[in-house]
């Protein structure tokens, strides 16, 4: 008899639980919003993120966020529902699923794998829903990716490094990880800028695999080969490693590309005036804000220019990227002042942010 | 004709089987009888194929039968009816009924209707009355153990093995079954019926293989043999220990009331009464299977019963074997691997886990100063050990008897009841355990003893209750002979047997 | 024992029947669903929902085999990534067709059931630790097979899948035909041999059951689904990924014991767990369209499972204690 009461009990419960469940459902009812759906008016968007596992995928969930809030006091965005799959294909898939059948205006992702999505995507499209994959790419000719334009993220960098040596000296290139995407189109630029410089050595190229520990035991090895570095070339999530490299052999170090990290602004702001120059281009988290805005000005019936588009840097065969220049450089000019405002007394793990501005947005828009 | 050939089991260094011989003739019932362990029901799971034999061979029609093969044994005509079923609870009647002989129809699908109609002819044969749809787990236990029998039946066998298929059966039950067993065998079929009760084997049976001891005594034809010559052959000279009893001698006078039980009844108790005083050693006997498990358990909560119960400071029947513990009621079982000792835990923790169990769940467990205690208590029962922090599973089964032993003793019980107490234990070890016994007799405690040996049992106790068909049928005091309770213990299923099923009928 | 079973209560014995419980819960999830999800019977939602369960159901099915022989089965999820990354890498870097590759794939699949079934039941090693270990090796291969999710199969296998044919959603069709296999085994002496083997091990071999021969077939059919699992999922996904499977294990365990399957073997049934199956796919969407924050759902979904799974433990001691009593 007991246990036959417990069992009642257990399955009322869990009735309740459905219908607390289905109670908070109904008042919002996400499967309205769409209804209203015309020009110039509310949009509910959906966010089906890959990962959030890492401080830069929470920065960038937090970014989309914000920016949302203020669509959404403006009236323009009503919802915006975020979903994050544990880096599972079909827990993504079944996300962007269920966003489809609530009838969203459009869905952002991050994609878990460029391949795998591409029958949910095209479920989407099919009812009518704008599907833009953002910081990772898709391969389908039928979406637009927003991606940071790593070719010119890495350019930037070595025309930098280029400059101040004046086109003179003896350069290590620090590398990240051979052979994945980013890294080709990053190499790619670097080659692309060097080779324009006669006068620019390239002592060594090494790999330090973006990861702070490497670089320095990489480093700490080119400092006793090399007594005569003239800059350094690195990219983002290693410059830390180089300095400590440099600071264990009691030198400062030369000439070098930075990292987005607080920890080597906190490094450049004290180091400033004992004569360390850097130079720091965010690859930033802020693309997902970034990649918000584009969302709502397509929404909004805007068109991009057909020069915004191009090649994808995974499959260049397909035409369909917008590749989004890095928003915000620092240099010794402005170091202070980035310092001040968006740096100082956050967290270590805390990059270096931005995302583009309504009207640089604009900019890619006919 | 079915001749079974110098067949021999052995499991380890016991021998279950000797060489046993018989044949079964077409056309006629041969019983095959004998006292507990005599290796009857090794002999019939040999015939069916689930134990391979160490030596021996059995023909079928002159054909060597593939031993160790169940389904070479069906294949051969032969079908065995075991005491302990061989039924799939979780699946239907009529599923177990033609359970490894589907019917298959077209493309290999089991033809269910047939199964079912097969079914029901059965079922009606046996004047069964159940629906061949449900589990057979919700059966009562006379209709599994007629299913059984059908499962037997179903198979149209040449060669039919009855063991003791009658014992859970009501007495028209056992007449419905007795008329389709002799049909079987007037259409030229041979049965092999093992049974204890003589009535039923001296209506049915043309002849009788005795077993004593693994061995064959003998076969007689039944027509020129008397229930006495029977008994005899089945109890035979038995070689007796040292009567440990002699030793203590019966100095000492009952005192008080440890256990008084009234009228216990559950599914296998038919209305058990039972006290056991201070000092006293009772044993309970009979033939295996009457309910003297179910006794014990019931005496310490572990199984539903009704009655009433009374030891010192406590009325009323126990919840569970944790109330019976607080009460000074101590069980243990003739299980050891599995409800005795914790194989994998230190001499220490099993002996002292006895005393831990009935304190307060949140108390602190090892104290420090209870090890003089353990030392002590494993000193006197000489368990042979190198360290008390060794795991008991490393110890001899004797050894390992006398951890529980010492469980009991550090809880100061006042009444321990014990299954099998010597089970699987060497000699030497069983007459310390006996001096044991009646050294707690001496400090007090009463003891309830069930045991198959009878040789224990006389040995070692100061009354012996004989149970039959979960009833107390015979009480034996003064100078206990073994061979007096065996017979006592065969007789009991003669005396009582009408009435004995009659009251199982009532209760039913 | 003349009027103790009267055949009306056969009814009660279908209500009492452990399958009962995962329909019911399938229900229940389904009424739920439908009030959060106003849409829900809209013939594309119902095939996107089928889509996603199609593979669920299959792996459910397969392990209903492994555990009703008393058996347990880890290494499915292994099984569907290893079907996954052998099909799309056969089709996009060795130009295989794709019928070859899904046979290829499906083949590899149940390779590694015949490998399990013969440690299990032939070595005897206990079916936990074996299936545990393989789980890991056939990550491994997967792995190696394809280090990164990639590779594509061909368009119209996955346009199909996610499409209706003759107003049937494609992958309700692929549910029926898993179903309608199992039927296949169901209604043989094999399909009879799981439970008994399960139930009562060593009555099944005094009946003359090969009990060996049993075990080992009952991890080669879970291997079988759980392959064509791997199959349905890569016409889901298109493409491959090395990590794709690694849910399916504990959801098909989830999905047995919901359907009221016994984790001891012996009792339980196949359509039992395509109903908790389906119920475990629902939970998904309600966790969704409830409104419950991304952050939480795993939370509450996990909740609402494990109270499916009380509900099935309590209703089986109940069952049990009915056994204990009958007998006075």
């Amino acid at each position: 008899m007991l246990k036959k009461g417990l069992a009642t009990t257990i399955a009322l419960s869990l009735v309740a639980v459905f219908l607390l469940a289905a109670g908070c459902g109904t008042p919002t009812g996400k499967g309205t919003a769409s209804s209203g759906g015309g020009s110039g008016k509310s949009f509910v968007i959906g966010v089906a993120n890959g990962y959030i596992g890492n401080d830069w995928r929470t920065q960038m969930i937090a970014d989309v966020q914000q920016v949302a809030k203020t669509y959404e006091k403006q009236g323009v965005i009503s919802k915006l529902i975020v979903e994050n799959a544990n880096n599972d294909v079909t827990q993504q898939i079944s996300q962007i699923q269920n966003m489809i059948n609530s009838g969203v205006n459009a869905i952002m992702i991050d994609p878990v794998s460029a391949t795998a999505l591409v029958p949910a995507i095209q479920k989407a499209q099919k009812a009518g829903i704008l599907v833009i994959p953002f910081d990772g790419v898709v391969n389908n000719p039928k979406v637009t990716n927003i991606t940071t334009d790593q070719y010119s993220w890495a350019k930037g960098g070595a025309e930098w490094l280029a400059d101040q040596l004046h086109g003179k000296g003896n350069i290590i290139l620090m590398d990240g990880l051979a052979g994945v995407p980013a890294e080709n189109i990053r190499a790619q630029a670097e080659q692309d800028v060097f080779s324009k410089y006669p006068g620019i050595h390239v002592l060594q190229k090494v790999f330090g695999g973006w990861a702070e520990a490497t670089a320095e035991q990489k480093m700490t090895s080119l400092i006793a080969t090399y007594p005569n570095i003239d800059g350094i070339y690195t990219q983002d999530g290693m410059g830390m490693g180089i300095v400590q490299a440099y600071t264990a052999a009691h030198k400062t170090p030369p000439l070098m590309t930075g990292d987005v990290t607080v920890g080597f602004f906190k490094y450049w702001t004290e180091h400033e005036n004992s004569g360390f120059h850097s130079y720091v281009e965010s690859n930033p988290p802020g693309i997902g804000a970034t990649a918000l805005e584009f969302t709502v000005n397509m929404l909004q019936g805007k068109k991009l220019k057909s020069s915004s588009i191009q090649a994808n840097p995974v499959d260049t065969s397909e035409t369909n990227t917008v590749l989004v220049k890095s928003p915000l450089t620092v240099t010794d000019s402005n170091l202070q002042q980035v310092w001040n405002s968006t740096m100082k007394g956050k967290p270590s793990s805390y990059s270096l942010d931005a995302w583009l501005t309504p009207s640089q947005v604009d900019a890619y828009f006919q | 004709m079915l001749t079974i050939e110098g067949l021999r089991k052995e499991y380890g260094a016991v021998v279950a089987l000797q060489g046993a011989s018989l044949s079964l003739v077409p056309g006629t019932i041969h019983a095959l009888l004998g006292a507990n362990g005599s290796g009857k029901s090794t002999l019939v799971k040999m015939l069916g194929g689930v134990v391979r034999p160490t030596e021996g061979m059995i023909w079928v029609d002159e054909q060597r039968l593939e031993t160790g093969s169940p389904a070479h044994a069906i294949h051969q005509g032969i079908a065995v009816s075991y005491q302990e079923t061989s039924l799939v609870p979780s699946m239907s009647v009529a599923d177990n009924l033609l359970l490894g002989i589907e019917p298959t129809g077209k493309a290999g699908y089991v033809a269910r209707r047939a199964i079912r109609e097969r079914a029901a002819e059965i079922l009606d044969q046996l004047e069964l009355n159940i629906p061949p749809d449900v589990p057979v787990a919700e059966l009562p236990t006379n209709a599994q153990h007629l299913l059984e029998i059908g499962k037997a039946l179903v198979k149209r066998p040449k060669y039919l093995v009855l063991d003791e298929a009658t014992a859970a059966l009501r007495r028209e039950e056992v007449k419905r079954l007795f008329s389709i067993v002799c049909g079987l065998r007037d259409e030229g079929a041979a049965i092999l019926f093992v049974s204890h009760r003589f009535d039923e084997v001296y209506a049915i049976c043309d002849r009788a293989t005795v077993l004593r001891n693994g061995a064959v005594v003998g076969t007689r034809s039944l027509s020129k043999t008397s229930r006495e010559e029977l008994i005899q052959d089945m109890i035979g000279q038995r070689i007796s220990l040292e009567p440990v009893r002699q030793e203590t001698g019966n100095s000492i006078k009952k005192q008080s009331l440890r256990l008084k039980a009234r009228s216990l009844t559950n599914s296998e108790l038919g209305g058990v009464d039972l006290e056991v005083s201070a000092g006293e050693i009772v044993g309970i006997g009979g033939l295996q299977g009457q309910g003297q498990t179910a006794l014990l358990r019931a005496l310490i909560g572990a199984i539903l019963v009704r009655g009433d119960l009374e030891t010192e400071g406590h009325r009323g029947l126990f919840r569970n074997p944790s109330h019976a513990a607080e009460s000074g009621v101590r069980f243990i079982s003739g299980d050891r691997g599995r409800e005795g000792v914790f194989g994998q835990r230190s001499i220490y923790e099993n002996i002292m886990i006895g005393r831990i169990a009935t304190s307060p769940l949140w108390q602190r467990a090892w104290q420090r100063g209870k090890n003089r205690a353990v030392r002590d208590l494993v000193e006197q029962l000489k368990i042979v050990h190198h360290s008390l922090t060794q795991e008991v599973r490393g110890l001899s089964g004797g050894n390992q008897q006398k951890v529980l032993f010492a469980r009991t003793l550090a809880s100061r019980p006042n009444v321990v009841i014990l299954d099998d107490p010597t089970k699987g234990v060497d000699v030497s070890t069983r007459m310390e355990i006996h001096r044991l016994l009646r050294s707690m007799a001496g400090a007090g405690v009463g003891l309830l003893i069930a045991s198959s040996d009878d040789e224990e049992l006389a040995g070692v106790c100061d009354r012996v209750l004989i149970m039959y068909e979960g009833r107390i049928v015979r009480e034996l005091t003064g100078d206990l002979q073994p061979s007096h309770i065996t017979k006592a213990s065969i007789e009991g299923a003669q005396s009582e047997k009408g009435k004995g099923a009659e009251t199982r009928a009532d209760s039913l | 024992m003349r009027t103790r079973f009267s055949s009306n209560q056969t009814a009660t014995r279908i209500f009492r029947s452990p399958a009962m419980i995962g329909w019911v819960l399938f229900l229940l999830g389904l009424v739920a669903n439908a009030i959060v999800q106003p849409t829900l019977f809209k013939l594309s939602v119902i095939n996107s929902n089928l889509g996603l369960a199609a593979p669920l159901v299959m792996v459910a099915i397969g392990q209903t085999a492994a555990v009703l022989a008393g058996g347990i089965d880890l290494s499915v999820g292994a099984i569907v990534t290893l079907t996954n990354v052998l099909v799309v890498s056969l089709c996009s870097f060795h130009h295989t067709g794709f019928w070859l590759a899904a046979i290829l794939g499906v083949a590899a699949g149940i390779a590694v059931g015949v490998v399990n079934g013969f440690i299990i039941s032939i070595v005897r090693i206990p079916a936990l630790l074996v299936t545990f270990a393989m789980m890991s090796i056939i990550n491994g291969v997967a792995l190696a097979i394809l280090p990164q999710p990639g590779g594509q199969i061909p368009a119209d296998i996955y346009q199909i899948y996610g499409n209706t044919v003759a107003g049937l959603p494609f992958p309700l069709l692929l549910i029926i035909v898993g179903v309608l296999l199992w039927v296949v085994f169901r209604y043989r002496k094999i399909g009879r041999y799981l439970i008994a083997v399960g139930g009562a091990a060593g009555s099944s071999r005094a009946n003359g059951i090969p009990v060996t021969k049993v075990r080992f077939q009952s991890y080669v059919l879970s291997a079988m689904f759980a392959s064509l699992a791997g199959l349905f999922l890569t016409a889901e996904v298109s493409s491959g990924d090395p990590l794709i499977g690694a849910s399916y294990a504990l959801n098909s365990l989830a999905a047995v014991v919901l359907g009221g399957t016994a984790l001891a073997g012996g009792r339980g049934s196949v359509s039992g767990s395509v109903g908790g199956a389906l119920f475990l796919i629902l939970v998904q969407n309600i966790v969704y369209f409830a409104n419950v924050p991304s952050y939480y759902q795993t939370l509450v979904s996990g909740l609402i499972v494990v109270m499916g799974l009380a509900t099935t433990g309590v209703l089986y001691a109940r069952s049990g204690k009915w056994r204990l009593t009958n007998g006075r």
